[in-house]
């Protein structure tokens, strides 16, 4: 709760000056933006450990090897640094820097999710 | 005196065992009893240890231990099963918090591919070595008819019915062997083709792949469906026109022994019943021994394999409460591979019951 209270209040106090100093200076703005979505995550990782030790839990058992889950939780860490990313980059007008991060982060989740791709298909060549 | 002394004469020479009820040993040799005897399967030895030919087995006993069996294959494999889902489950689970961290709960779409590809590989693998299972399954079944078989086409052959027992036994054999090549080289890649297909499907939302998972499903039910029509339309139409020349031929030699020969020939003809009759009791005890170890053989891999089906279809539907559907899709679609391995499997077990009741219930002249 207290994380959520931290991250909203930091998020507000940023946008709020960042709207007051945006038309004198719109880089402090954009960095201020960026700032406090830094925070926001760092607040999010720092709530979400128990829920990663739950998954962790849950995995042990329903004898789920880390081979399985790794790359989903890869591809969701990579989801969300993208998500940012690309909206740091349209909020300061970069559309096509936006597409460029969101096209790295598709590259990245695919690499990820690579070794689960030849495991599938070579059991699948093996029961054929 | 006199009475007294016959009175005792009778009770010492009647207090004998009487074996008229029994059949003379040669009876069961002659069906080749050892032979059977020696080829039973390790899984059907302690339910048939103490089976007893002549007298067709303790009913009781046997379904008490047929019982046991059950239940001890259901709690060996009940955990693994249990284990097999909540592995899926939890990878769903996993996907659904992971939509729950983007704008109105949509995850991008390589966070549910890579969760559909945790999903397959951690399944696939038991997929196979069930599919490797049934095939195994069916290979045991063939090996023990070609040693039971035999016995029954014999002592059906011996009771009156040799045409139709070599019939019988041929297009058994025949299907049993059709079944088993159909199964290595056309139902298993079908299946796995169609698991292929169901994962694809899962991961990349194409209809294409829907539709081709579609068709291979219908592609294995009606191959399987067909076997078994063939096999049984095959098995009466050729019971029918056999077993109308076995009982021509049994009342035509019972006729003749006892024309032929004034007097004797008819003790012949009444003996050569009491034979037919005999061997018509090893048939069935043959038979229903037969049909007991076709059911020990298919007791574990259906209970194992009808576990994962019904835990799979419980995963599916928990995983449905999930917004996107593509895991509960994917975990129905794995519990219909299953399905589908023991629709193979029990086609064979099916083939052999038909064929063995077909020998027991068969009426000779």
């Amino acid at each position: 709760m207290e994380y959520v209270i931290k991250a909203s209040a930091a998020a507000v106090v940023a946008a709020v000056l960042s709207l007051v100093i945006k038309k004198s200076n719109p880089e402090l703005s954009l960095l201020l933006g960026i700032l406090a979505a830094i925070m926001a995550v760092y607040y999010g990782y720092r709530a979400i450990g128990p829920v990663v030790d739950m998954v962790g839990e849950l995995s042990h058992h329903a004898a789920l090897s880390a081979s399985f889950y790794t790359p989903v939780l890869k591809c969701l860490g990579i989801g969300i640094v993208t998500q940012i990313g690309a909206g740091v980059c349209k909020d300061a007008g970069q559309a096509a820097a936006a597409t460029g991060v969101e096209l790295c982060g598709t590259a990245a989740a695919v690499l990820c999710t690579l070794p689960l791709i030849r495991s599938v298909l070579t059991m699948i060549g093996e029961l054929a | 005196m006199r009475r007294l002394f016959f009175t005792l004469l009778m009770v010492i020479l009647l207090s004998g065992t009487a074996y008229g009820a029994q059949l003379p040993e040669e009876y069961w040799q002659a069906a080749g009893l050892q032979d059977l005897q020696g080829a039973v399967p390790p899984e059907a030895e302690g339910v048939l240890s103490d089976y007893d030919f002549s007298s067709g087995g303790d009913a009781d006993t046997i379904f008490s231990r047929l019982g046991d069996q059950l239940g001890r294959a259901v709690r060996d494999h009940f955990s693994g099963a249990a284990r097999s889902s909540g592995t899926v489950l939890t990878v769903a689970v996993l996907c659904g918090l992971a939509s729950a961290f983007f704008p109105d709960g949509k995850a991008p779409g390589y966070v549910t591919v890579a969760g559909v590809l945790a999903i397959a590989s951690a399944v696939l693998t038991d997929s196979g070595s069930f599919l490797r299972t049934g095939v195994e399954t069916l290979e045991r079944l063939q090996d023990f008819s070609t040693v039971l078989l035999p016995c029954l086409a014999a002592a059906s052959a011996a009771g009156g019915a040799a045409v139709s027992a070599s019939a019988k036994y041929a297009a058994t054999m025949l299907f049993m062997n059709l079944l088993l090549r159909l199964c290595t080289h056309v139902f298993v890649p079908l299946i796995s083709m169609y698991l292929a297909c169901v994962v694809a499907h899962s991961a990349f939302q194409s209809s294409a792949f829907s539709a081709m998972a579609g068709l291979l499903k219908w592609m294995c039910v009606t191959g399987l469906t067909l076997l078994v029509v063939v096999f049984t339309a095959y098995l009466s139409i050729s019971g029918v026109i056999a077993s109308s020349g076995d009982m021509v031929t049994t009342r035509f030699a019972k006729a003749a022994i006892s024309t032929a020969l004034p007097v004797v020939g008819r003790l012949i003809s009444d003996a050569a019943s009491t034979v037919m009759a005999g061997m018509s009791l090893v048939k069935n005890a043959v038979g229903v021994f037969g049909v007991i170890v076709v059911i020990c053989v298919t007791l574990t891999p259906f209970v194992s394999m009808g576990l994962r089906y019904l835990m799979f279809k419980a995963a599916a539907a928990a995983a449905a409460i999930f917004p996107d559907n593509r895991f509960s899709s994917l975990i129905d679609g794995i519990s219909t591979g299953f399905g589908l391995m023991i629709a193979m499997t029990g086609t064979g077990a099916l083939i052999l019951f038909i064929s063995l009741i077909s020998f027991i219930k068969a009426v000779t002249g």
